[in-house]
């Protein structure tokens, strides 16, 4: 079974066994406006909680995506080299960026899970 | 005002991110960014805006340095490779690497579907087609100095 959290930059954080699934949040992905390039971290690369995992190119602006937890990259989703607007289209889906293994679970179940990112967004 | 003017059926609101990368893709500089107090009007390629009398009289502010010896830096159009755009503050280098001009200007152009920019390099460099490297997070994104506008303009002249 699978567990969603968020975390106040507006990742997306789902936890799948062993492996966690990243990506941006609807909010982040209508904030953004069209996203035209994404630039995603290589396979084994370590990335640290809070820490910048990815790039992701908007018409209005280049924003860094921070990973929400401490680990190791497993993979990437090539499919929004050619095709960024799944960003827009499905962020909480189709538009995941990256794939990684956590070194401590510890710090997914910190992060805000779906009621307390909704009521997050709802105050800004 | 606003409201009442999009109430007609065919304004819709737009906002600075449009504007912004529409008057790129035409070519346009905006002040403060593409063109400043250093900048003269040879080295920016603006010197069609300038009167025929005045070049002749040469009696406008900057008129020795406009009209004098070719400019050492000159104002170009740059076509990213690929979707990454470069924006403005992007260094720009040689293919050896060594820094000959930065971008000051740059984004995703919506009507070409691909990144644009523009920038000012060493006059040796501003020739069409010339490859260049953007600097963008530390690496080479390849590209080519391109012409101006990079669509056509559709501009008509009131007869």
């Amino acid at each position: 079974m699978s567990e969603t959290r968020y975390t106040d930059q507006h990742e997306w954080i789902r936890l799948d066994g062993e492996e966690a699934t990243v990506g941006i949040t609807q909010y982040a992905a209508e904030s953004l406006g069209d996203v035209v390039f994404v630039e995603l971290p290589a396979s084994g690369k370590t990335v640290t909680a809070g820490g910048e995992a990815a790039v992701v190119e908007s018409v209005k602006a280049a924003s860094d995506i921070y990973a929400p937890a401490g680990g190791t990259v497993t993979s990437a989703n090539s499919a929004l080299e050619k095709e960024p607007s799944k960003v827009n289209e499905d962020p909480e889906g189709a538009g995941w960026f990256f794939k990684m293994k956590l070194n401590d679970k510890a710090e997914f179940a910190k992060l805000m899970d779906a009621t307390a990112y909704g009521k997050f967004v709802e105050s800004l | 005002m606003a409201r009442a003017l999009l109430g007609e059926s065919e304004v819709l609101p737009i906002g600075l991110g449009a504007r912004d990368s529409l008057r790129l893709e035409a070519g346009l500089c905006l002040y403060g960014h593409d063109i400043d107090e250093t900048r003269n009007p040879a080295e920016a390629n603006l010197l069609w805006s300038i009167g025929k009398r005045r070049k002749e009289a040469r009696d406008f502010p900057g008129a020795a340095a406009s009209l004098g010896a070719a400019p050492a830096i000159k104002r170009v159009g740059l076509r990213p490779e690929g979707r990454a755009p470069a924006r403005e503050g992007a260094e720009i280098a040689d293919k050896s690497g060594r820094i000959i001009g930065k971008v000051t200007s740059g984004g995703f152009g919506p009507s070409l579907n691909a990144p644009v920019a523009m920038g000012y390099v060493e006059a040796a460099f501003a020739g069409e087609g010339t490859a260049v490297d953007l600097i963008v997070r530390g690496k080479p994104l390849p590209a080519a100095v391109a012409p101006m506008p990079f669509i056509p303009n559709t501009y008509r002249r009131k007869k």
